[in-house]
Parts: C-alpha cells; structure tokens; sequence
C-alpha cells in the first residue's frame, strides 16, 4: 500500500484513510476527508509516507499528558479525546497550492503536540507548542 | 484557495488573477496600479495561519514593496498611501512557518483585502523584473 496521509483508527477496529479531494456529504469536494472522522471514536493516530507509517499517536500518549484531574475524568467517565489534529501545511503560487508537509496531533492542557512529516523527504519532526 | 482581485476604487470584483499586475512602475515613483486582493476557501475545509511572503526574482534589487491589511473594503488606499507603508521583507523559497509572513487576516469564508505596492528608487536602472506573492497555510 502505498498511502500518503493520516489513517484514523476506531475502538472498533475500523479505519479511516485519507482521501484527497473526497466529497463531503453535500456532494462538494475537498481538500481531505478529515471531517468525516468520528475523533470521539479514534484511539489510534498514524501518518502514513509512501506507504510507511511514519508517526503513531495512541490515546496513551495523549492521556501521559494529562493532569491528575483530567486523567481521572477520562479513565473513570470514559470522555474520550475529542481535540486530535491534522492538517497540511502548503503553499500557493497564483492559484495552485502544493503540499508541503501533513501533521497529525492532539491538544491537551492548552498544549498541541504534533508530529509532521515532510512531503518529500519523509522527515518526521516533532514538535509542541502552548495554544494560550 | 483562491484568490480574487478588486479594483481599488469602487471595490469591484475584477475576476481570479493568475499574474498580479502593477502596470508602469516608473523610477522614483510608486506603481500606477494599486494591486487589491482576498484570498478564499476552495475546496479546504478550514484554513488556518495564512501568511504572505514577496519573493522577488529579480530585476528591483532595493525596490520596497508595501503592504495593507485590512478585514473590509477601505476606498482612498492608493499607491504611497502612509497605509501601505509597512513593507514586506523579500524571502526566498518562502515556507510554512517562515518568518517575515504577513497574516492577510483568514477567517473561515475569506481573506482580509490585501493592497499591494511597489516604490521603485531613483537610483535603480530598468529592468524587468518578475515578483512572486507567495501564501504559506495550514488546511484540512
């Protein structure tokens, strides 16, 4: 397989792939399909490059992040994660646009945590930054 | 993304540019032609961080070329205009997250306008030159 992009993966087993121009369900196309992941369904996070997965996020490693209070809501409650992240990052020239890099991630505490890989090379670089 | 021009006058939709024309730039003096534009979704959800990077590819080596954001139509922008004042720093191979962007002020249905202007120095000899108005941003 030869996937570029983020793969979603369910609780149950199930998983969503990224499309590229995909329509969404009033039939227009878009950039991606992310909207049409159910993030209150993931536990599993990945970015795939040329068929390689280059980056894997799992509930855990959102869940470390948390502090005491917030780990007990979402391990005793069961509240799932609901801020994963993706994005690409492009350019545009006139009016045509490239990718230059996709990103996957999750916020916690007010903090984003990301992992992006670059669109021609494959480089995985991590990152985290303070959103307020 | 797209984006779309406007005559400066009357605020007028003037169509989707391929190539920003600034029409005479004379020695000394600033473009005959002020540039005014706004960037819009295409098929991107949601659009986050657009910045505007100048790459100049030649020809104006100490041209200034100014820049004003502004998130409605404001008649009176004209080329010299003290608003246009705040100048782009030219880049090179302008990329995601490179400094020396300026924000053209994206919500989730469109740009700020954007006017545009170039003050060419006496002390430049002609030459032609081609200028790249790059926008570096994050979509899903």
């Amino acid at each position: 397989m030869s996937h570029t992009g983020f793969v979603a993966r369910y609780w149950s087993g199930e998983a969503i792939f990224e499309r590229n121009g995909a329509p969404d369900a009033a039939g227009r196309i878009r950039a991606t399909n992310w909207a049409e992941v159910d993030l209150e369904k993931v536990d599993r996070l990945e970015l795939w490059w040329n068929g390689e997965p280059r980056a894997i996020i799992d509930r855990s490693d959102a869940l470390i992040d948390l502090n005491p209070a917030d780990l007990e809501n979402h391990l005793l409650q069961g509240t799932p994660i609901t801020d994963w992240v993706f994005f690409h990052s492009g350019i545009s020239d006139g009016n045509q646009t490239s990718i230059q890099s996709r990103s996957i991630g999750f916020v916690v505490n007010g903090t984003r945590y990301l992992a992006t890989v670059d669109e021609k090379t494959g480089r995985l670089t991590d990152t985290s930054a303070l959103l307020y | 993304m797209y984006l779309k021009a406007y005559d400066f006058v009357s605020g007028d939709d003037l169509g989707s540019p391929q190539v920003i024309d600034f029409g005479d730039v004379l020695q000394g003096r600033h473009n005959q032609r002020p540039t005014l534009l706004r960037a819009f979704p295409d098929t991107e959800s949601s659009i986050l961080d657009a910045t505007l990077y100048l790459e100049n590819k030649g020809g104006w080596p100490t041209a200034e070329f100014g820049c004003y954001v502004n998130p409605s139509f404001q008649p009176g922008v004209n080329p010299g205009s003290d608003l246009l004042s705040n100048h782009l720093a030219e880049v090179r191979d302008a990329t995601y997250g490179m400094p020396n962007g300026r924000s053209i002020g994206m919500t989730d249905s469109t740009s700020g306008y954007v006017w545009l202007d170039v003050d060419l120095p006496t002390t430049q000899v002609g030459a032609t030159s081609s200028v790249n108005f790059r926008i570096a941003y994050s979509y899903f």
